[in-house]
């Protein structure tokens, strides 16, 4: 698991890379914690070589969007059509801003999804 | 008034500072006050005794002596206890009270209680205070003399002093010798005086000084003894405590941490000390020889206490050096026998079981040094295993020890003790004996190593509830659960740090049977969940770690894959566990729940067993097509 952080403006743009798994969770965490500084209003996350993500990676987005929604918006970009399942079974994709469009996943969409 | 109550305070305080003398004059001051209170009594009697005629003594004398006598020894003792008997002061009072109404009987008996002066004197002793010894006999010298004056003048007239003149016949009551001798031979009070004193103060003083010299001494010499005493309970309390330190050193330096190797899945250890209340030298011991091979030790020391606690240190280093550095069992004893012999002048011995058990085919190799006979779980049942006892180490400088093998079979098992457990003994000597242990042995069977030895241990201890633990109970319990765990079998210790290692064979696994890759991610999901529950879980009251299995196994019609999780920790069933918040959106949910939501979501089917103290689940993911 790697994490990409590039700061434009009020925008924070985090990479997420890998499996967001229960162990790497621990170190993510607070590595987003440290990045997002009281100016950020708006976070994007591209999500296009996030593997799978577990309940603590749920946690994560969950406290993020409540934290951004106070004074902007979370906005997760290019997930991939398993951790779009995850989000829709746990009805997270009712809540959080997910864009789904992007030409390499759709490209690379399973048959059957 | 001001100085006065200084002094008091200050003295107060020097009292208290000493705390055992404080005490010891408390309860003097009490055993003084009682000793008055029956002087109080017999005075009484005495007038008693006069009404019936018995006692002739001069009724003017007799009354005074007995109102101001019983109110000088009733009062102060009544201030005392008034006051606890808590003031420095008190013994004065008391010592003082006494000699002034001792002096008042003497007066009026005079001849007929010459040893009264001696009782406030000895009393005083007792304080274990040589001053205020020696302040009572002056005092009661001083006041001795005046009553022996005070006697001769009013008191019982004691003929053997009064010098008459010859042929004299004295035929009457005393009482009438006292008032009527005086009045008729007109006796000369100078003469009765200086005879008085001559007569009968001077031999009694000489007695007196004779028993005041060993009073004195007996108060300088009780309070040393009180003295080397306190310092003796001192010392034997601070040995005490050092020894109950030694003792949970002792008890530390033993593995404790169980399961000891949770990625070793071939056997199954327990063990346990309890220590009697004195340091003694039973010990177990189990390591890793290499990575298939586990050692186990029981051993004990013969006697007790520290040189035993010792001995058993300088063993069990010895034997686990030794086995370390490759050598077999008979080996091991050999050299340990010859250092211990050499370095045992007392007379110490160690007697030993050790044996090298092969995880991978379950054979033991082992040697026996005079140690009692382990028992062994074999054919489905607990026997004793009746191996050659072989003699104790540390006894003959020279010894060639054997080593044999034996084998287990996958649910076989060894348990190995000392005395302690089959030598406890009830109420009535009766020892808790081999055939007590094998009937817990063998009523359970079925139960892991660490319920087994809990329940003979509380068996032992029910056995010899009643009386002391005398000797240490100490036993190790080896199960060989056999190396069945193929190729697609793996164990790690249940800790985050191990989840990637434990995906990673999972997907190598998968990989290999062409998975399709949204399917792995789904597995990957429900593993990455099911594991960190383990860790946070399962083993939170066996010391926070333990081992987690997963068997993966690729089945076709419909090409599935079958995942079985074990975990040894506590009970849990992830299928029928209900998230307490269900009926709520996902999203407020409290995020504990949802991973176990999202594995039953996932999976396409979940099967939970508990079975011989494991968690076992299986997962069955179909692929897709």
């Amino acid at each position: 698991m790697t994490l990409e952080k590039r700061k434009e403006g009020n925008t924070l743009y985090l990479t997420l890379n890998g499996r967001l798994d229960t162990a790497t969770c621990t170190i993510i965490e607070p590595e987003i914690n440290d990045a997002l500084t009281d100016d950020i209003t708006d976070v994007v996350i591209d999500c296009t070589n996030l593997e799978y993500l577990a309940s603590s990676g749920l946690r994560i987005l969950l406290s993020l969007h409540k934290r951004m929604a106070e004074k902007g918006s979370l906005t997760l970009n290019n997930v991939a059509d398993y951790v779009m399942e995850i989000f829709n079974m746990t009805g997270f994709s009712d809540v959080l801003n997910i864009n789904q469009e992007n030409q390499e996943s759709q490209e690379n969409q399973e048959p059957e999804a | 008034m001001s100085k006065l109550a200084d002094f008091s305070r200050r003295m107060d305080g020097k009292m208290k500072s000493r705390d055992i003398f404080w005490r010891n004059e408390i309860q003097t001051n009490r055993m003084v006050s009682r000793i008055m209170v029956y002087s109080a009594l017999i005075l009484g009697l005495c007038l008693v005794l006069y009404m019936w005629g018995i006692f002739p003594v001069n009724i003017d004398v007799l009354a005074t002596v007995a109102f101001w006598g019983i109110l000088e020894l009733l009062i102060p003792p009544a201030i005392a206890w008034h006051l606890d008997y808590d003031r420095w002061w008190i013994k004065i009072m008391l010592l003082l009270a006494m000699i002034f109404a001792y002096a008042r009987i003497d007066s009026m008996l005079t001849y007929k209680v010459p040893t009264l002066m001696v009782v406030p004197l000895l009393v005083s002793s007792r304080y274990f205070n040589r001053t205020i010894t020696i302040i009572v006999a002056m005092a009661s010298i001083v006041v001795f003399a005046f009553s022996a004056i005070y006697g001769a003048l009013y008191g019982l007239l004691d003929c053997n002093i009064v010098s008459l003149p010859i042929g004299t016949t004295i035929v009457t009551w005393d009482q009438f010798i006292g008032t009527g001798l005086r009045t008729i031979l007109n006796l000369d009070n100078g003469m009765l005086i200086r005879n008085t004193l001559l007569y009968s103060y001077l031999p009694k003083l000489l007695i007196y000084f004779l028993i005041a010299t060993i009073s004195v001494n007996i108060s300088r010499k009780g309070r040393e003894l009180v003295l080397e005493q306190e310092v003796t309970i001192r010392r034997t309390t601070r040995m005490e405590s050092e020894l109950s330190v030694a003792r949970s050193i002792q008890a530390e330096m033993l593995p404790k941490q169980f399961p000891p190797f949770p990625e070793h899945y071939e056997f199954d250890i327990y063990a346990i000390m309890q220590p009697a209340k004195e340091v003694a030298g039973d010990f177990y011991d189990f390591f890793m020889l290499d990575d298939s091979h586990l050692a186990v030790v029981m051993a004990d020391v013969s006697g007790k206490g520290v040189p035993a606690a010792l001995f058993m240190t300088t063993a069990r280093t010895l034997i686990k050096n030794h086995a370390m550095s490759g050598l077999d069992p008979a080996e091991v004893l050999n050299i340990v026998n010859k250092l211990l012999y050499e370095s045992s002048d007392s007379g110490y011995f160690v007697t030993c079981w050790i044996g090298y058990l092969d995880c991978r085919t379950g054979e033991v190799i082992y040697s026996n040094a005079g140690h009692t006979p382990p028992v062994i779980l074999q054919n489905g049942e607990w026997e004793i295993f009746r191996c050659a006892p072989g003699f104790i180490l540390g006894g003959l400088e020279e010894m060639n020890f054997k080593s044999d093998t034996l084998c287990l079979k996958p649910g076989d098992a060894i348990y190995l003790y000392t005395d302690g457990v089959s030598e406890a003994e009830d109420i009535n000597h009766q020892l808790y004996g081999e055939e007590r242990l094998l009937e817990v042995l063998r009523a359970n069977k079925e139960d892991n190593m660490t319920d087994l030895c809990k329940k003979v241990k509380d068996s032992v201890e029910e056995h010899a509830s009643e009386t002391e633990q005398f000797d240490d109970i100490t036993m190790l319990s080896v199960r060989y659960l056999g190396n069945s765990q193929a190729e697609n079998e793996f164990t790690v210790e249940a800790v985050l740090d191990n989840l990637d290692e434990f995906t990673d064979f999972v997907n190598e696994k998968l990989d290999q049977a062409s998975c399709p890759p949204r399917n792995r991610a789904q597995i990957d999901m429900m593993i990455d969940e099911l594991f960190s529950n383990v860790t946070k879980f399962a083993y939170e009251d066996k010391g926070g770690s333990g081992p987690i299995t997963v068997r993966v196994e690729i089945k076709d019609d419909p090409r599935r894959a079958e995942l079985t999780i074990t975990d040894n920790g506590v009970p849990f069933d992830p299928v029928s566990y209900i998230n307490p918040e269900i009926d709520k959106p996902a999203i407020e949910r409290r995020i504990g729940g949802l991973g176990l939501f999202m594995v039953r979501k996932t999976a396409d089917e979940m099967i939970y067993n508990y079975v011989n103290g494991q968690n076992v689940l299986k997962l069955t993911k179909n692929f897709d097509l």
